[in-house]
C-alpha cells in the first residue's frame, strides 16, 4: 500500500486508488456521452508505434472498431 | 499466447473487407504496484506495449493522451467497445464487450456495402439493449487484471465492494 502522502490527489483522470466514486456514476456518463446515429468525435491519436491515426481519415472507405483498454 | 483470441478472430475476418480495429490505451482503472497511475507520456506509453504484449493486441494499438481527452469524449468506461460505420456514425456502443453481438453488426455493415453496391437504398433502423452479465467479470479477467495490477488493486476493490453492501 502506498504511503498517503505519495498518493497525488490532483490528478483525478489518473486517479493512485480504485475507490467508490469511481465506481458509480460512470455508466450514466457512458449511456448520455453518445447515441447510436450521432457523428462519431473525430481524433487524432499516435500508434504505440508513432504514427499518427485521425478518425475522420476512414470516412467514406472503412467501417471502424474501437476497443478501450488498459491492463488492469 | 496459444489460442486466438474472439477479437482478433474478427479481427481477421474483416479487416481486409472494408474495416479497420483499433484498441485505444486508457487510464489504468484499478491502478496497483506493478501497474499504477500514469504520470508520465513515456510510463503510459511502456504501459501501452505491455498491454499489447499480455493481451496479444492485433488490432492498431493507440494512446489517449495522458489526461484522456478522447476517453472522456467517448464515455469514460475502462472497456467500452465502439463500431463506428463508414459515414462516421456510430452504429454500435457497449459498456462490455459481447463478441456474438459485435459480429452480428459487422455482418449488417458489410451486408449494407454489399446491398449498396447492387444500389439497393438503405434507411437506418435503430436499437436499443440492455445484456444480463455476471457481476463477478466472466472468465477470470478480473483476477486477471487485479494479480496483474497488484494487491493495492485488490484491496481498493474489496473496500469499495463492503461499503456497497453495507
Amino acid at each position: 500500500m502506498a504511503k498517503p502522502e505519495s498518493r497525488n490527489i490532483s490528478d483525478s483522470y489518473n486517479y493512485e486508488a480504485f475507490s467508490r466514486s469511481e465506481s458509480a456514476g460512470m455508466s450514466g456518463e457512458f449511456k448520455a456521452a453518445l447515441r447510436a446515429g450521432e457523428d462519431a468525435p473525430d481524433f487524432e491519436l499516435p500508434t504505440v508505434d508513432g504514427e499518427k491515426v485521425r478518425l475522420s481519415a476512414f470516412r467514406g472507405r472503412k467501417h471502424l472498431l474501437l476497443e478501450f483498454g488498459s491492463i488492469t | 499466447m496459444g489460442e486466438v483470441s474472439p477479437l482478433n478472430k474478427l479481427y481477421a475476418q474483416y479487416r481486409e473487407r472494408g474495416f479497420e480495429f483499433f484498441t485505444i490505451y486508457v487510464r489504468e482503472p484499478h491502478p496497483g504496484e506493478n501497474y499504477g497511475a500514469h504520470r508520465s507520456w513515456e510510463q503510459k506509453l511502456k504501459f501501452a506495449r505491455d498491454c499489447r504484449q499480455q493481451d496479444g493486441i492485433e488490432s492498431v494499438l493507440l494512446v489517449d493522451d495522458l489526461d484522456g481527452p478522447v476517453h472522456r469524449a467517448y464515455g469514460s468506461l475502462p472497456n467500452m467497445i465502439y463500431i463506428v460505420d463508414k459515414h462516421g456514425k456510430i452504429a454500435y456502443k457497449a459498456m462490455w464487450t459481447d463478441h456474438a453481438e459485435l459480429a452480428s453488426v459487422l455482418a449488417n455493415l458489410k451486408l449494407a456495402d454489399e446491398f449498396e453496391a447492387k444500389g439497393m437504398r438503405l434507411k437506418p433502423s435503430y436499437t436499443e439493449k440492455i445484456n444480463y452479465i455476471p457481476a463477478e467479470y466472466a472468465g477470470g479477467l478480473r483476477d486477471k487484471v487485479f494479480d496483474r495490477a497488484g494487491p493495492q488493486a485488490w484491496a481498493d476493490y474489496k473496500n469499495v465492494f463492503a461499503a456497497k453492501s453495507k
